[in-house]
């Protein structure tokens, strides 16, 4: 069975800033995306010392394992 | 509100949430709110999920059973009804479960003193018997059968051994002492000393020279 088209789609980046309880907040990427028809997905990456792979990171094993439902 | 995807809710619990559990579920849902698209956890053990538009989804397979059997899952169940029929019955297999009404009878104790006592009368008065079966372990009776035995069985025995002993003694060795004395012939040629000079080693094969500086060395001569 070919594998099932997994392309990455952007809809939506933004930053977010969230409030904690102790009146600190909690500053995050978050990205909005599909995987080909499968979606959307909302991930949200800590923006403090922003990693930029960790957000492919997780694209990649939501891949991976959207491989495995379509077979 | 984002819309619903069982298949990227499956996805994001099965990447990010591998220990299958309600805890867990319960954890998904505050840490990515978006993929449960507003609805809310319920069920007998909060695996389920009802969506603002009615539908029902099963989170976790096998949610009551143990924790390595679970595993994740959005099955849509909006339109089971709760402890309506399984579609997947077993059937009646042979046991049964017991009737919690029925209770064993209590023994009473006279019925058990009774029994006992109705096996020890059996017992008594049997002394007799007991008496009788000692009595000819007590009086060895048994000496004629043992003197006929002997008449029957060991003295013949004793008669035919005595018999193979006289043709042992009268049987000549002359043939046997021959032979060995042929045999200290055989050992005798075998005594004297290896005088067969030992043949020449066999030389070590040359290996040749390895190359050098502007030198392409000598292959190792063939044997």
């Amino acid at each position: 069975m070919a594998d099932p088209d997994l392309t990455l789609e952007l809809t939506k980046v933004v930053d977010e800033s969230t409030p904690k309880r102790d009146g600190a907040f909690i500053r995050t990427k978050t990205y909005t995306f599909y995987l080909g028809k499968f979606g959307p997905f909302v991930e949200r990456v800590p923006a403090e010392n922003f990693d930029d792979g960790e957000f492919m990171r997780r694209v990649e094993k939501l891949r991976s394992h959207l491989r495995m439902v379509h077979v | 509100m984002t819309p619903f995807d069982p298949v990227a809710l499956v996805a994001m619990l099965v990447a990010f949430y591998p220990i299958v559990s309600v805890e867990q579920l319960q954890r998904a849902r505050l840490e990515r709110p978006e993929y449960f698209a507003g609805g809310r956890l319920f069920g007998s053990k909060g695996e389920k999920l009802q969506l603002p538009d009615g539908r029902v989804f099963d989170l976790i397979f096998a949610a009551g059973g143990p924790a390595s059997g679970r595993r994740w899952q959005a099955l849509d169940v909006t339109n089971d009804v709760p402890g309506g029929e399984d579609p997947f019955a077993l059937e009646d297999g042979p046991l049964v479960p017991l009737d919690e009404e029925f209770t064993l009878p209590r023994g009473t104790g006279s019925d058990f003193r009774a029994l006992v006592a109705g096996e020890l009368a059996a017992l008594e008065h049997d002394d007799g018997i007991l008496v009788a079966a000692a009595q000819p372990l007590i009086e060895f009776t048994g000496a004629e059968d043992l003197d006929r035995a002997f008449g029957e069985f060991l003295d013949p025995a004793d008669e035919a051994h005595a018999g193979t002993v006289a043709a042992l003694d009268g049987d000549p060795i002359t043939d046997l002492l021959e032979t060995t004395e042929d045999h200290g012939r055989v050992i005798d040629n075998t005594l004297p000393e290896y005088d067969t000079d030992n043949p020449d080693d066999t030389p070590e094969p040359d290996p040749g020279e390895p190359p050098g500086d502007g030198d392409g060395g000598k292959p190792p001569e063939p044997f």
